[in-house]
């Protein structure tokens, strides 16, 4: 039963996916954007939903993994599927230093440590001029084609294509994770750390290995923005990503993994829409969504379908 | 020596301006429970209104400043009664996300109103020039700052440790199941504690307008410092709030004249350590 509705997400995906291409050629490159915060929120909802870590400041894993990825790209490691693995390792390797400081904490303890090390990457990052451009960005790299066939195009097709079949392929991964007695104990982590302590598990060993499992997927995101945007910006290691990351994911729905899809395609689809209409009134937009998110509807936009399908 | 005299008044001003902000975020986290990350609106609510009264009106600053910190007061009430009280039972995540939606509704209202720039707070004239004492010059100002802190604390400590009020408040943080059940009415605490702590981050973002200035982004910019001086105070007494106020605000102001391309670093590095090292609060054992 549970098997057959992962099946059915991962062919509504892929329908969606191909009719969103279909429906918005003239906007590929905004789609990419979409796909590559779906993986992110992917990510996110892995160690927020699954396991219950709050944190603040996923965007050091992304941006992180980014950089490293356009930096080493400028260096002739320019093949597409090695810059995601790089992103992959760099992304893990982040959230394994990272995560000593942080994993056994919680609540506003977490919440504050998480920030301050996104801060303390952006800051030196900001700093260190000569490796990452500073405020100007990175640039001036060449992506080769992938598989040696697809170029990269102006248009975005190849990019959309690319990061479509890498969300694909993550979401069924995680999927599998978060069904395996892995994700289950890293539930059982958020319900009942005490409890899961006393049985005899190591909650801190188990924290970090979620969190390193989220860091490569964050990497691989990062991967993907840094290959396809052509430019990255002291903006992917910037407090809004996380914050907008972490709305994502609550306005979608934290419980399943597939919430977090789609809620990065509603919140931007809001963003653009309202972005086009009047630039100024954005943060308006993104205050009243979290207030009408929290109060009114706590399990996000898949709880109102969960209703929906329980009476039945 | 004079530099070290300029760190430590201009440390000393700034961490009571801290202080003052943050005093109503700890007091809310102890009682209720709850991360309220709006609490730097009401700090600039204050400044925004104080501003405009005394630019646009030609109010008196003092008066001024005492009607924008009941204006802070005031907007505090309907929020905490239809907004937090909803939040007192969720995830510490469900309450920082909701009051950050205020922090964004409040920041696009601030700047539709008065523009996206900084505001400046005009200081009267006794309060721009400087002060001399024992054959040396003081900025005015910090020194107002320093007073006007000195005397909240002092305040806040009579009222918490010796009036009937500090009591209820104290009966209400250690137990609020047993406090209502004696009779005390917990939710007009909460409200009344949640509106004394606006207006007291309205009073520190007023005197504090020239060390963190008003301006739309206001209460996002410093959010992360306030926060930070609440997770390093630990949740609840009023000495631990003012000891972590003291120490991160006379640090950063310290790295901020020695080493100013790093001085956020060096903020950061020292949360770290107190939140490695004292997890539980700078002044618990």
């Amino acid at each position: 039963m549970s098997l057959q509705r992962v099946l059915r997400f991962e062919v509504f995906l892929v329908l969606a996916l191909v009719l969103a291409y279909l429906a918005f050629q003239n906007s590929l490159a905004f789609l990419t954007t979409v796909l590559v915060y779906a993986i992110l929120a992917l990510s996110y909802s892995f160690i927020y939903g699954q396991a219950g870590i709050a944190s603040m400041g996923h965007a050091t894993l992304y941006g992180v993994a980014s950089y490293a990825v356009a930096i080493l790209a400028a260096r002739e490691l320019n093949d597409p599927l090695l810059g995601l693995l790089i992103g992959a390792l760099v992304g893990t390797l982040t959230a394994w230093v990272t995560s000593w400081l942080f994993i056994t904490t919680t609540r506003l303890t977490l919440a504050m440590l998480t920030i301050a090390v996104a801060q303390v990457f952006l800051e030196v990052a900001n700093k260190a001029h000569w490796l990452t451009g500073g405020d100007d960005g990175f640039t001036g790299y060449a992506i080769k084609p992938v598989l040696g066939l697809f170029e990269f195009d102006m248009f975005g097709h190849t990019g959309y294509w690319y990061a479509a079949v890498v969300l694909v392929i993550v979401y069924a991964a995680m999927e599998r994770v978060v069904r395996s007695d892995f994700g289950l104990i890293a539930r059982a982590i958020k319900a009942d750390p005490g409890r899961i302590e006393s049985l005899g598990g190591n909650v801190r060993r188990h924290l970090m290995k979620v969190y390193c499992i989220s860091g490569a997927v964050a990497g691989i995101a990062g991967a993907i923005n840094a290959q396809t945007a052509a430019v990255v910006s002291l903006d992917s290691l910037g407090f809004m990503v996380s914050i907008n990351v972490l709305i994502m994911v609550v306005l979608g729905g934290s419980r399943r993994l597939y919430g977090a899809i789609i809620g990065a395609v509603v919140f931007l689809g809001i963003q653009h829409v309202a972005s086009n209409f009047n630039p100024h009134h954005w943060l308006f937009v993104v205050g009243a969504l979290l207030l009408i998110v929290m109060t009114a509807m706590p399990g996000g936009l898949i709880s109102l379908t969960e209703r929906w399908r329980k009476p039945a | 020596m004079n530099l070290l005299v300029n760190i430590l008044i201009d440390g000393v001003a700034y961490s009571m301006v801290l202080f003052m902000i943050t005093i109503g975020l700890s007091l809310t986290l102890g009682l209720m429970h709850v991360v309220n990350m709006a609490h730097g609106v009401f700090a600039m609510i204050a400044g925004l209104v104080t501003a405009h009264l005394v630019t646009a009106w030609g109010v008196n600053f003092v008066v001024a400043t005492l009607l924008a910190i009941t204006c802070s007061a005031l907007v505090a009430i309907p929020v905490e009664r239809l907004l937090i009280r909803r939040f007192y039972k969720r995830s510490p995540m469900d309450q920082m996300l909701m009051t950050l939606g205020i922090v964004f509704i409040a920041s696009a209202a601030a700047s539709a109103v008065f523009g996206p720039q900084v505001v400046n707070v005009p200081l009267p004239e006794w309060l721009s020039g400087s002060v001399s004492f024992a054959g040396k010059q003081f900025p005015a100002h910090r020194l107002m700052v320093i007073v006007v802190g000195f005397a909240t604390l002092v305040l806040l400590y009579l009222t918490i440790d010796r009036s009937r009020y500090g009591v209820l408040v104290r009966a209400a943080v250690d137990n609020p199941g047993i406090s209502e059940t004696v009779g005390i009415n917990t939710q007009l605490v909460y409200v009344s504690a949640f509106a004394i702590g606006a207006a007291l981050a309205g009073l520190g973002g007023v005197v504090g307008a020239e060390l963190l200035p008003m301006e739309p982004t206001y209460p996002s910019r410093y959010l992360v410092l306030m926060l930070a001086v609440v997770a390093v105070s630990g949740h609840g007494s009023l000495a631990s709030a003012f000891v972590a106020s003291l120490l991160l605000g006379v640090v950063s102001t310290a790295a901020k004249y020695f080493y100013p391309e790093y001085s956020s670093l060096v903020f950061f590095g020292l949360m770290f350590l107190m939140l490695k090292f004292r997890p539980n609060g700078i002044l618990s054992k």
